[in-house]
């Protein structure tokens, strides 16, 4: 797998060097978005006003949807190329297991992903002066991100296979994925910590959020929800794409439009 | 490998629309280093069979066994299998030559090294030296689907499946690829190829399979297949029109005409030719060449049957 992982990174760095304005273009589109919402806020809110950490606060929610949103599509969008290319039948002769093949490709591009939102979160800083709080620790629930997003792009990958559509879902999953980073669900009364634990990426990028913008210390158990709630969902994404798969022999449907 | 063995493989595709059957109790082996082709008119289940080799659909009932592996979802299975598909391209577009073999190498389990010394030798096998690291989109067809059956080569398996691998190919590259068949079935690879490119399958196949609306209703030699409606004999066509006299001498020797053709037995071949003499042959054929005519009688035998 190890192997597999490299020529994996390798296949999508190559596609990113030989036709980077895909990429780019994203990275582009993202800070114009961002500009537009924070000029309008600005000019809102009258010159006098200081957004001081709230600001923060939705810059690292801004950042961690756009982390998610990446995640979440490239799963199903990549088996659905795969099926257009007529790769995807390639991909279940070999004797590498589906399942775990895809999910593998999740972190050989998770660098090259990362790497764009880095420059993003370079640009989006220079424009509104502020600076988030970066430390070691927060790599923890930062993972809690990535596999719980990477678990329902799973998910998604799974219903690509076997009803050969996804772009509805992949539409409608970024608003979903907004309001699964940004909403304080650990706030609704008693419950809302349960709640927030049981509810994908929530628990995990809301503690990166105040993380990040105002340099809140989090406790053991904090972590270990945030990290936890990550990995149940992405071995549930696994689960359900394994399933997915077996059904899809089943059903003679692999490749099949 | 020793053997792969198919028995009572059956599938029926289920939908709102009804059932159809795609295969219906098929049994057949391959032998290491055979050529077998599949032929069968579109629908009959030729890509049925040839996924459910490469296990990538589940029969309903009946197995296939590669050397007493009987999960062809299994990676000790899948190392000893390559494939082909029909109408797909098989290999990554933004990716040279060179990238895709090294890639599918390792996807078909060789490590990085390895899968760069197989892509190396691929590449002369295949004659695709000068195309090495030409992007796959600029490749024309022929040598597209020339680098397909490399990559499906490219770790060394034993059994190889091909669905339609010379369709849309110019007949420099289908020559090509027919040479790589041989010498790769030469070197003990065992090949399941369907065609409906029959002088492809003419020059390839040691045995054929003829199914027929899901049904295996034929696994004979090639020379038993070809020579099972025509028993020998010739076609011959004659640019001139044939006076009264020579066609009366010419059905006593047995000829049967056809517009334009004249068929007539092996035997009376020099005879044939005294009658007709001295009108302009055009051209003349042994009948036992004539694969697309045996497959039409076959498959008309079996539409009455």
């Amino acid at each position: 797998m190890l192997s597999m992982f490299l020529v994996e990174s390798k296949r999508q760095w190559l596609i990113f060097k030989r036709y980077p304005v895909e990429s780019i273009a994203g990275v582009v589109i993202f800070t114009i978005i961002f500009i537009g919402l924070f000029a309008g806020s600005k000019y809102l809110a009258g010159a006098g006003v200081h957004f001081g950490n709230r600001l923060d606060l939705v810059i690292a929610g801004y950042i961690l949807w756009l982390v998610t949103t990446g995640l979440f599509a490239g799963p199903g969008a990549l088996l659905l190329e795969d099926t257009r290319l007529g790769i995807i039948e390639q991909l279940f002769v070999s004797p590498l297991n589906f399942a775990a093949f895809t999910a593998m490709r999740i972190f050989s591009g998770l660098v090259q992903h990362l790497l764009l939102i880095a420059i993003l979160v370079v640009i989006i800083s220079l424009i509104t002066g502020s600076r988030l709080d970066y430390r070691w620790i927060e790599i923890l629930p930062f993972a809690g991100v990535i596999l719980a997003t990477s678990g329902l792009g799973l998910a998604t990958a799974a219903y690509a296979l076997l009803a050969k559509q996804v772009s509805a879902i992949l539409s409608i999953g970024q608003f979903v994925l907004l309001s699964l980073v940004v909403t304080p669900i650990q706030s609704f009364g008693v419950w809302g910590a349960w709640l927030s634990a049981i509810t994908p990426i929530n628990p995990a990028a809301q503690l990166l959020q105040h993380q990040l913008a105002d340099g809140y210390s989090a406790g053991n158990g904090e972590l270990m929800v945030a990290l936890g709630n990550g990995v149940v969902y992405f071995l549930a994404g696994v689960y359900l794409l394994e399933l997915a798969s077996r059904r899809a022999r089943r059903l003679a449907s692999v490749g099949q439009f | 490998m020793r053997e792969l063995e198919i028995a009572g493989l059956s599938k029926t595709y289920r939908s709102s629309g009804g059932a159809v059957v795609a295969l219906d109790d098929i049994s057949l082996n391959v032998r290491r280093g055979e050529i077998v082709s599949v032929l069968g008119l579109n629908g009959a289940g030729k890509t049925t069979l040839v996924k459910i080799i490469a296990g990538l659909i589940e029969p309903d009932k009946g197995h296939v066994r590669l050397d007493g592996m009987e999960d062809p979802t299994r990676s000790r299975y899948r190392k000893c299998i390559g494939a082909v598909f029909e109408g797909n391209r098989n290999i990554y577009w933004r990716l040279t030559t060179f990238e895709n073999l090294e890639y599918f190498g390792v996807l078909r389990g060789l490590s990085l090294k390895r899968a760069r010394e197989r892509a190396n030798q691929m590449v002369s096998l295949f004659q695709l030296d000068s195309k090495r690291s030409t992007v796959a989109a600029h490749l024309s067809r022929g040598m597209q689907q020339r680098l397909a059956v490399a990559i499906s080569m490219v770790h060394e398996p034993e059994l190889l499946v091909l669905d339609e691998p010379t369709l849309g190919v110019d007949i420099e590259n289908v020559i090509s690829l027919v040479a790589s068949l041989k010498a790769l079935s030469q070197a003990g690879v065992a090949i399941v190829v369907t065609s409906h490119q029959f002088d492809v399958v003419k020059m390839v196949a040691d045995r054929i399979a003829l199914i027929v609306a899901g049904r295996l209703v034929a696994l004979e030699s090639k020379a038993e297949f070809l020579a099972s409606v025509n028993k020998g004999g010739y076609s011959m066509q004659v640019r001139e029109p044939i006076d009264g006299a020579r066609v009366d001498q010419l059905r006593a020797l047995g000829v049967r005409f056809e517009e334009p053709w004249l068929h007539f037995p092996e035997q009376a071949l020099y005879a044939v030719m005294d009658v007709i003499r001295p009108l302009p042959i055009t051209s003349l054929n042994s009948i036992e060449d004539d694969l697309t005519k045996v497959f039409l009688e076959r498959i008309k035998d079996h539409a009455h049957a």
